[in-house]
């Protein structure tokens, strides 16, 4: 078991599993190759870099950062061609109701679509994904099949 | 202060104080609240990294408050029960045995955070002499790792590292025994109103 903590990007090979616990607003992009059985989970905390106020950060805390660091380890290190890549998705809920003492407001649901847009940008098709709402979630990804299973509270488990 | 790899064991203890201080009052609040004697452990003063922090607890199933804390020092208070504990605490509060399913729990959950909140920074703003505010509490009833990621995003735009003063509140009698965290993540570009203080400058 491979645990993924915040900001960080992980990479695996069968027979590992990637884990990361606890996601909320936070959205966890796995990006894989289904017939190399190879993938690279980010935890991504924040939409955009632009954000930033330090010189040097992760490139996993952020969107537009941490896919196209995962993009260019699993093409140029691992040598896998791009247009083989899937992607799996999982987190950006809204964990508090009453949003308004937040100034990121729908950070969520804003990591989520910045993902997205990433993904577009290399033509990485999401194959699944389970996300918004307002509960916290737990996930595996096995890279040997290929499977994201979702944890939430009293929701028991999801696989996609 | 620009970076948190700067700070010395002498900030680190002052820091320490500081939520021993506001711990203590909050204690004492609730106690008087609850009409029963609590006990409250040494606070813990720890400066960690991003990656280091959604570990053990992540995924505990917990009641949380949260509020927003502006003014010269800004901040992030929560006040943490384990869900079971929780409960345990609104029923004590609450007689005729309420809990999270009904409106009533919720607001008194919420209530008891605003209060420990309320002394805590209190005894903050009198020890630093700085006037500090607080936002209306939020509530949430999920995993530990989840309900802190908003506030771990927000402050990791500042820096790759947060501090975290967590201090625990226990009910000393023995029968239904229950734990609870008041935690205070202050925003380290506000901080220079404590250091200030070790450094023997005042803005006053």
């Amino acid at each position: 078991m491979i645990h993924v903590g915040l900001a960080e990007i992980k990479f695996a090979e069968e027979p590992e599993i990637l884990r990361t616990m606890g996601l909320g607003s936070c959205v966890a992009a796995i990006l894989y190759s289904e017939s190399k059985h190879l993938a690279g989970m980010a935890h991504v905390m924040l939409p955009d870099s632009g954000l930033a106020r330090t010189k040097t950060f992760p490139p996993g805390k952020f969107a537009d950062t941490a896919i196209p660091e995962i993009v260019r380890v699993l093409t140029d290190e691992r040598r896998i061609p791009l247009c083989t890549l899937k992607a799996k998705l999982a987190g950006g809920a809204e964990m508090f109701q009453l949003n308004r003492s937040f100034p990121l407001v729908s950070i969520g649901e804003r990591n989520v679509a910045a993902v997205k847009e990433q993904l577009n940008k290399f033509q990485i098709p999401v194959v699944a994904e389970e996300t918004g709402k307002d509960y916290g979630r737990t996930i595996e990804f096995d890279t040997g099949s290929g499977e994201l299973v979702i944890r939430a509270i009293s929701r028991g488990k999801i696989i996609i | 202060m620009h970076s948190l790899s700067a700070l010395r064991p002498a900030h680190l203890d002052l820091l320490k104080e500081l939520g021993n201080i506001g711990a203590g009052h909050a204690a004492t609040a609730l106690s008087q609240l609850l009409n029963k004697r609590l006990k409250l452990k040494i606070p813990a003063v720890s400066v960690a990294t991003l990656a280091e922090l959604n570990e053990d607890d992540a995924e505990k199933h917990v009641a949380a408050a949260y509020i927003r804390v502006d003014g010269e020092l800004e901040g992030h208070f929560f006040m943490v029960f384990e869900a079971a504990h929780a409960e345990q605490l609104i029923q004590d509060l609450v007689p005729g045995g309420s809990t999270f399913d009904s409106e009533i729990g919720v607001s008194a959950f919420c209530e008891i955070s605003n209060i420990l909140c309320g002394s805590y920074l209190s005894a903050l703003a009198s020890f630093l002499r700085v006037p500090l505010n607080q936002s209306p509490p939020v509530f949430a009833m999920d995993m530990q790792g989840a309900i802190f990621g908003e506030v771990l995003a927000e402050l990791s735009i500042d820096d790759n590292s947060v501090i975290l003063i967590n201090t625990s509140l226990y009910d000393c009698e023995k029968q239904n025994e229950w734990k609870g965290k008041l935690i205070f993540l202050p925003v380290p570009g506000s901080m220079d109103v404590i250091f200030n203080m070790i450094e023997g400058k005042t803005s006053m």
